[in-house]
């Protein structure tokens, strides 16, 4: 069931909500805790009844070894309980290796290695890349002993809770599970239930309207440069700027609606976007964007590899490591790894301009407007150019729109458009540009629907800025004046939400804008992943 | 306050109904003319058919939605209303279906059918399984009233109610619906009408802003990619059988099953149409296609077609090469679609009896069959070179074309 269906949005949330409230008013916390898990399941078994089986034999594995691992390590078995440990996670990446990487795997062994093994075609189980590294960190923090004693019900939740179980926010078992312990959060509250309204009716807006309304322009391009064509500057680039504007929309207003949905329940999930595309610097970008996974990576490949902790060289390594195996969790290809590798160069020349700027004492210029809107263009720059290789569907493609957005294939305008310059026109041929016929008006919306969500991601504030009076997340980013753009300091006062008329009625109009754009319905970009 | 806004909204585009499919009183100045209806066809016209329950039906691709009106004086009394249950793009076995919707039902009898060289085309490695048929069901179908093997299609009440309901609860509907309000004062805003006809006056505004002879280029440099494309034939190798002459077949019993009278005609095509067809190599294609055509319907009823693709004084029309708004052509408004004025002059020919006659030159349209068609084509080939010799600019023009054409599509095959 997606979020953006009419069953889920008109049946399966009202309907979980008002049982929830019922059961939890009537026979109280763990009846409505299983109430929830009863429902996430059906919800999951909604996509593939096939493999309902598979998570909740994983879920009850998992139990079970965490119970084991925080006995060993309670009893001081440290021996056991690696040996445990390394068994567990050694199960969940096989899971998910074989699901996820074995054709993958075969194929370039069998490129390598001239063979023809043939595997037949496994469908990827949805969401196991995201349940999987929950799992993997409950185990981790089990054998450390971080970990508490854990009902299985409640264990059971904390992995299916359907906000957040399809594709995030990758939840941390230490901020969920003492939420579905606690009666203050787990209830029913007005404030929790109209917060979340507001929060799932702006993610679902972005989703249905922006991203969707913004996909017809991307698309085209990406399936031309697939199908061998040439593509000019200006079809190149607008291909790849409308992408990028589609995939922070598509995901930031999932993680929004999962955000919202599960604040109906009382339930705060954790951050997973904060404008990226104001970041000034790639590091910052990576502290904006899917802040989850970036969290994960973070605690459980980086740092356990030694972090900074010994050494540039080895900071440098390990951080390269880090965004390749984060590129190869988004999928089994190589334009994953690439684009993996392209954030680690990046994230490794940021850190060392960094280190050159302490160096020679120049940090204090590093909030200056003019130095902060240059540092922003080379980011998203970059940014735009890492969303190339994430998309295409191979690397001849990718290679085939960076040539044209290089301006290789030369640059040109609809004919339509430059009869409309009147006597610029002569001047444009002088330039060297080309005027081709037809796709008038699918240039000119391609660049105006650019220039309106470009606005809305750089100018405006976002879901967690306007919502921050009702603390909207589980956590909050912080970030220094030098870090991102900051645009919205004019609009800011008026932007945050209150139980107020005017605002019911906002959130209203773009709730309807939101329902009336589910008859065309299109899946979230990251259940694939 | 959501409901509120939902049912508004709801309302509002029941009322405008931009793309004609509840058909709410169209009021001049609000909401007569429907500017983006084209989008929805596909959608709409199996429902505006069973609506406007027609006695006559026009069923072809863009051509004749664009040529032939169903308004025309033409059209015996009897006959009326017609609808023009026409689709622009689609493939034969799109209309035989339709055909089936509509005469299903609706209490048309009398149907005018135009086919298309291009749709007959199939290339040597085309679909997975060319032989199935009724091919697999596609979703277009599910918003007609019966299946490809005429049983009640259990799915249409279904899809139905979904496509009246997502169509008014839609934000596209409300932007279509303020578009279509604002573009009424618009004299060649795009239209759909109630019979299903597309005026196509919006290549006026075309016309006027950047000349007809780039709507000639534009279409030339087309039809040519698509011409030398594939390694086209008429039939899938070794067999005297392709889906679409199957569709033709199945539409034409349909038709006989139904009791309905069928006209079936070639569409009209400009000279430099013809000219490509020729320089790309295709024009044996062209000729096998005829033949077939008129084997085809030997031994039913009304075993003749009308040709209209050959020269004559219309479709050798010289196309304007200013860009001046005065110089519009009078018959077509590119190679491969032509004006209603140009698809009067074919209704003044195929419906016959009490039409005016002397208005056409006597050699715009011939009735071919097997019977004929040897003598037939020979003329053609005749013709042909006839317009050769007495339009060099043209054919240099389209030679060029081609040639550059052939190096596009050689090129790109090296960088498979």
């Amino acid at each position: 069931m997606l979020f953006n269906s009419y069953e889920f949005i008109l049946a399966f949330l009202p309907i979980t909500l008002a049982v929830f409230f019922f059961v939890i008013s009537r026979y109280g916390h763990e009846p409505a805790i299983a109430w929830l898990v009863s429902a996430s399941l059906i919800f999951y078994a909604w996509w593939s009844v096939t493999y309902l089986a598979l998570i909740i034999l994983s879920m009850v594995i998992n139990y079970g070894m965490g119970k084991l691992l925080a006995r060993h390590h309670s009893n001081g078995a440290v021996r056991q309980g690696k040996m445990l440990l390394t068994i567990g996670i050694a199960a969940n990446l096989g899971a998910l290796g074989y699901f996820k990487y074995a054709n993958f795997f075969v194929s370039n062994f069998n490129i390598v290695a001239e063979t023809s093994f043939q595997l037949e075609t496994i469908i990827l189980p949805l969401a196991i890349s995201f349940f999987t590294f929950q799992q993997i960190a409950y185990l981790i923090d089990a054998h450390k002993g971080i970990t508490s004693e854990f009902k299985f019900l409640h264990y059971a939740l904390f992995v299916t809770f359907f906000p957040q179980l399809i594709a995030g926010p990758i939840v941390h078992h230490r901020e969920m599970l003492p939420q579905f312990m606690s009666k203050k959060t787990l209830r029913f509250n007005a404030d929790d239930l109209s917060v979340g309204i507001a929060i799932f009716s702006i993610g679902l807006f972005k989703k249905v309207v922006l991203a969707d309304g913004i996909a017809v322009y991307a698309s085209p391009i990406f399936d031309a440069a697939a199908q061998g064509e040439t593509l000019t500057f200006f079809e190149a680039w607008g291909g790849a700027l409308a992408y990028t504007l589609q995939l922070y929309f598509d995901f930031s207003g999932y993680s929004d609606m999962a955000i919202g949905a599960a604040r109906m329940f009382g339930i705060k999930l954790p951050l997973n976007f904060h404008s990226p595309y104001k970041a000034t610097s790639i590091s910052e970008f990576w502290r904006r964007w899917h802040m989850t996974l970036s969290r994960f990576l973070r605690d459980y490949v980086y740092i356990p590899l030694g972090g900074n902790k010994k050494g540039h060289y080895r900071r440098y390594s390990n951080m390269m490591i880090t965004m390749l195996l984060g590129g190869l969790w988004h999928g089994a290809g190589w334009t994953f790894v690439i684009w993996g590798g392209l954030h680690g160069i990046y994230l490794a020349v940021n850190h060392s301009w960094r280190k050159i700027q302490s160096t020679l004492n120049l940090t204090a210029g590093r909030a200056a407007p003019f130095y902060k809107i240059a540092a922003w263009g080379l980011t998203f720059f970059c940014v735009v150019i890492g969303w190339v290789f994430f998309r295409a569907s191979d690397l001849s493609s990718a290679i085939a729109i960076l040539e044209g957005m290089s301006g290789q294939n030369g640059v040109a305008i609809p004919n339509a458009i430059a009869i409309r310059t009147g006597s610029f026109q002569t001047l444009l041929n002088d330039l060297g540009m080309t005027f081709y016929l037809g796709g008038g008006s699918q240039f000119l919306f391609t660049y105006l629907w650019i220039i309106a969500l470009l606005f809305i991601a750089l100018f405006m504030p976002n879901t967690q800025e306007i919502m921050r009076h009702f603390s909207p997340a589980f956590n909050k980013h912080k970030s220094g004046v030098a870090d991102a753009l900051q645009l919205t300091k004019i609009l800011e006062k008026r932007s945050i939400w209150q139980p107020t008329r005017t605002w019911g009625i906002f959130i209203a109009i773009i709730s309807a804008c939101g329902l009336l754009s589910l008859s065309s319905v299109s899946e979230f970009l990251y259940f694939q992943f | 306050m959501l409901l509120l806004l939902l049912i508004t909204t709801a309302g509002f585009n029941y009322l405008v109904d931009p793309y004609g499919l509840f058909g709410t009183a169209r009021i001049s100045g609000f909401n007569e003319k429907k500017p983006t209806a084209n989008t929805r066809v596909r959608v709409v016209k199996p429902y505006q058919v069973t609506r406007v329950q027609p006695h006559a039906l026009i069923v072809g691709n863009s051509r004749p939605e664009m040529g032939l009106d169903p308004d025309h004086e033409c059209w015996p009394v009897e006959k009326r209303p017609v609808y023009s249950l026409t689709t622009p793009g689609a493939s034969v076995y799109m209309q035989m279906r339709q055909t089936q919707h509509a005469l299903a039902s609706t209490p048309a009898k009398l149907m005018i059918v135009g086919v298309d060289f291009l749709d007959f085309l199939v290339a040597p490695e085309n679909h997975a399984d060319p032989y199935q048929w009724p091919p697999a069901v596609r979703e277009f179908e599910h918003r007609l009233s019966v299946t490809a093997t005429g049983q009640d299609n259990d799915t249409y009440w279904r899809q139905s109610i979904r496509d009246y309901v997502t169509t008014v609860l839609s934000l596209d509907t409300l932007e279509d619906s303020l578009q279509t309000i604002a573009f009424q004062g618009n004299i060649n805003a795009s239209n759909q009408t109630e019979q299903g006809f597309n005026p196509a006056r919006d290549y006026l505004d075309i016309i006027h802003s950047e000349g007809q002879a780039v709507l000639f280029r534009q279409k030339n440099d087309q039809v040519i990619s698509t011409l030398l494309g594939k390694n086209w034939s008429i039939y899938h190798a070794g067999t005297r059988w392709s889906r679409d002459f199957e569709a033709l077949k199945q539409l034409m019993e349909t038709s006989k099953k139904h009791d309905a009278e069928l006209i079936l005609f070639i569409n009209p095509y400009h000279a430099q149409y013809l000219e490509s067809i020729r320089q790309t190599g295709k024009w044996p294609l062209f000729e096998q296609w005829k033949r077939e055509l008129v084997k085809l319907t030997d031994g039913y009823s009304h075993d003749v077609i009308w040709d209209f693709s050959g020269y004559n004084a219309y479709t050798t029309e010289a196309e304007p090469v200013d860009k001046k708004p005065a110089d519009v052509m009078n018959w077509f408004w590119e190679p491969a679609h032509y004006r209603k004025e140009l698809g009067d002059l074919m209704l003044n020919r195929m419906l016959g009896n009490n039409c005016p006659k002397d208005t056409v030159k006597p050699e715009f349209g011939s009735l071919i069959s097997v019977a004929n068609i040897e003598q037939h084509l020979t003329l053609q080939r005749a013709a042909a070179q006839t317009y050769v010799a007495n339009n060099p600019q043209v054919i240099t023009k389209i030679q060029k074309r081609v040639s550059q054409k052939r190096m596009d599509v050689t090129s790109h095959d090296g960088i498979q």
